[in-house]
């Protein structure tokens, strides 16, 4: 048996592809809002909201800071499939299933 | 000529000359050539992956743009780093546990079939050369302006330069040369927001206030719809952008310059970083422009607004901060057609070379050789494009490179990725839906066309979509073919890096 029709395997899988698909998800959408806002709720987006800054710099402002947060949330969370994979991974050699 | 405009250019060549003498010593192997060994660290890929993609058109047209046109000029540099979000979380970590050296190693990884690979090596040369030209023009035109050499000398002494780097140095001095030109580049910027803001007594709510006061455009400087009339164009360039990047093969194939995985995450959570934070300066930039400079004096000497940064630095510092910022610009064009060079000169001596013409049996020696001469050959085809095409509005390039990076490049990549069902001739008829339609858009497009057939200038919300389309089209229509690779077989080399070739049936 390959670790690919293992369990943990196809868990740990769609587990991950369960996280990617959410973080993708949501910045679309974020990202998305801007341009669709400015679309459809002009006078909303126009509203100024500090100086002469308005809701439409607002999100996009919002936007490099969620670029910079999903990175990290990225990073943090993907350690912890680094070691699922592993433990998958060293499972499979104890066994003789991969071949060094 | 001005001595010391003079001086800055020489340093920025002397300096990234040293860098290629240095490469070239060390540069012994293929996989030196190619990959540096994978021996960067996750930051100074950061580094280098954030000067491959900070061009000349980020640095001095977002600058411009932010002068003329106010809050959609910030749409390009909000694009361009949300765009690092794909590249992280659907491309980079696969791309990196799949393939060698090219984007072409990825699919066929998945889809072991010589023409596929020489399609996407092929296009992988197209797209890099459609870039390097708009590149070679503005670095041209701007050593034109500023040093008063005939356009020809310098677009030929920018494309020579080019060459020799790759030629002798390898992805290792076009590493370094990137990474030395992002320092210099967030250093001279940040250096230039001190100034824009010491001049403002520290408040960069005074400034805004100047913004607005001396606009032409007054309260609506920081209203949408100043660039885009129509909001299908803004939707479409927002989606492009978006796309775009995780199809660039030059900024592909930087993750072959790291070790593992945690080193790629590193270098696009890091690229993120670098990029932000120097189109949040560029914003200031734009505004100091507005408020220092002047909008009208910007206009009469460059209406289209790229020498908006130059401009500003005269303003602020005289001939030595304009000398200290043209030397940058000069340095992010050198760096950016050197990555472009390596690029293509891979994918030919690699993918076409090794393994199409020579079934993956050529000597190392053989391969160098092949790969120095197809750097010379692809260096003297930008060079003479760009030299024909000085006349023509070459800003058409940039959105035609996005495009066809978003559009062939990009649903192949992702669907061999992440669709089980997908097949060779999907990825076929996706590259060729993506290509066909991305360059008929831009031919008969407002770029090139007084009447235009075709009405956006950013063509991706329809090409995209195509592209995608395509590959499913190909997927239904055509069954698999025996030698496809399982999917659940290539996952785990995608997850892992592991090769199916070591797995004991």
């Amino acid at each position: 048996m390959k670790p690919c029709d293992r369990d943990d395997w196809q868990e740990m899988i769609a587990k991950k592809k369960r996280f990617l698909f959410r973080m993708v998800a949501v910045f679309i959408c974020f990202y998305f809002t801007l341009p669709v806002g400015v679309i459809l709720f002009p006078s909303f987006m126009a509203h100024r909201v500090l100086s002469h800054f308005t809701v439409a710099w607002l999100v996009a402002f919002l936007q490099f800071v969620m670029v910079w947060a999903m990175g990290m949330i990225y990073y943090f969370k993907t350690v912890t499939f680094d070691r699922l994979i592993e433990k998958i991974v060293a499972r499979a050699h104890r066994t003789r299933r991969i071949v060094k | 000529m001005n001595v010391t405009y003079f001086l800055f250019f020489l340093f920025i060549l002397f300096g990234t000359l040293i860098i290629t003498y240095w490469a070239a010593q060390k540069e012994k192997t293929t996989r030196q050539f190619y990959a540096m060994s994978g021996s960067l660290s996750g930051v100074q890929n950061g580094l280098a992956i954030a000067g491959d993609f900070m061009s000349a058109a980020s640095f001095l047209g977002i600058t411009g743009s932010i002068a003329l046109k106010g809050f959609d000029g910030l749409v390009y540099a909000l694009g361009f780093t949300v765009s690092f979000l794909v590249l992280l979380f659907l491309v980079a970590e696969p791309v990196r546990h799949i393939g060698q050296y090219t984007v072409a190693d990825v699919i066929y990884a998945r889809f072991p079939c010589n023409n596929i690979r020489l399609f996407v090596s092929a296009s992988t040369i197209l797209i890099s050369i459609l870039y390097m030209i708009p590149q070679l023009v503005a670095a041209g035109l701007v050593i034109q302006l500023l040093l008063h050499v005939h356009y020809h000398i310098s677009v030929i002494s920018i494309g020579v330069l080019m060459v020799l780097y790759v030629v002798f140095g390898g992805m290792m001095a076009a590493s370094w040369v990137q990474i030395v030109k992002t320092i210099l580049l967030l250093s001279g910027v940040f250096l230039i927001v001190l100034i824009i803001l010491s001049r403002f007594q520290w408040d960069f709510f005074s400034l805004v206030d100047q913004v607005s006061e001396k606009s032409p455009l007054a309260a609506d400087f920081f209203l949408p719809g100043q660039l885009f009339r129509h909001p299908l164009e803004a939707l479409s360039l927002n989606f492009t952008l978006l796309l775009g990047t995780a199809g660039l093969p030059h900024i592909l194939v930087r993750f072959y310059t790291v070790k593992n995985q945690l080193l790629v995450r590193q270098s696009v959570i890091s690229a993120s970083w670098f990029i932000g934070l120097f189109y949040f300066m560029i914003l200031i930039l734009g505004f100091g422009t507005v408020a220092v400079v002047g909008v009208e004096h910007l206009k009469a000497i460059d209406p289209s607004g790229n020498l908006a940064a130059p401009l500003l630095a005269h303003a602020l510092g005289g001939d030595f901060l304009t000398a200290f910022i043209s030397a940058i610009a000069f340095a992010t064009i050198l760096a950016v057609v050197t990555g472009l060079v390596v690029t293509s000169t891979t994918s030919f001596a690699y993918d076409i070379y090794n393994h199409i013409f020579k079934k993956g049996d050529a000597k190392e020696t053989e391969q160098l050789r092949v790969a120095k001469i197809a750097a010379i050959v692809i260096g003297v085809i930008a060079i003479a494009l760009s030299l024909n095409l000085k006349q023509l509005n070459v800003t058409f390039l940039v959105s035609l490179t996005f495009s066809v990076a978003a559009s062939i490049i990009l649903p192949v990549l992702v669907l061999t990725l992440y669709w089980k069902r997908f097949n060779r001739y999907g990825v076929f008829c996706g590259m060729g839906a993506g290509m066909i339609t991305s360059i008929v858009a831009v031919i008969f497009g407002p770029m090139l066309m007084s009447q235009p057939l075709f009405p956006l200038k950013n063509p991706g919300i329809v090409t995209i979509p195509i592209g995608f389309l395509g590959a499913i089209f190909g997927t239904f229509c055509f069954e698999k073919h025996e030698e496809d690779i399982p999917f659940q077989e290539f996952e785990i080399l995608s997850q892992t890096g592991i090769s199916v070739k070591k797995m004991v049936r």
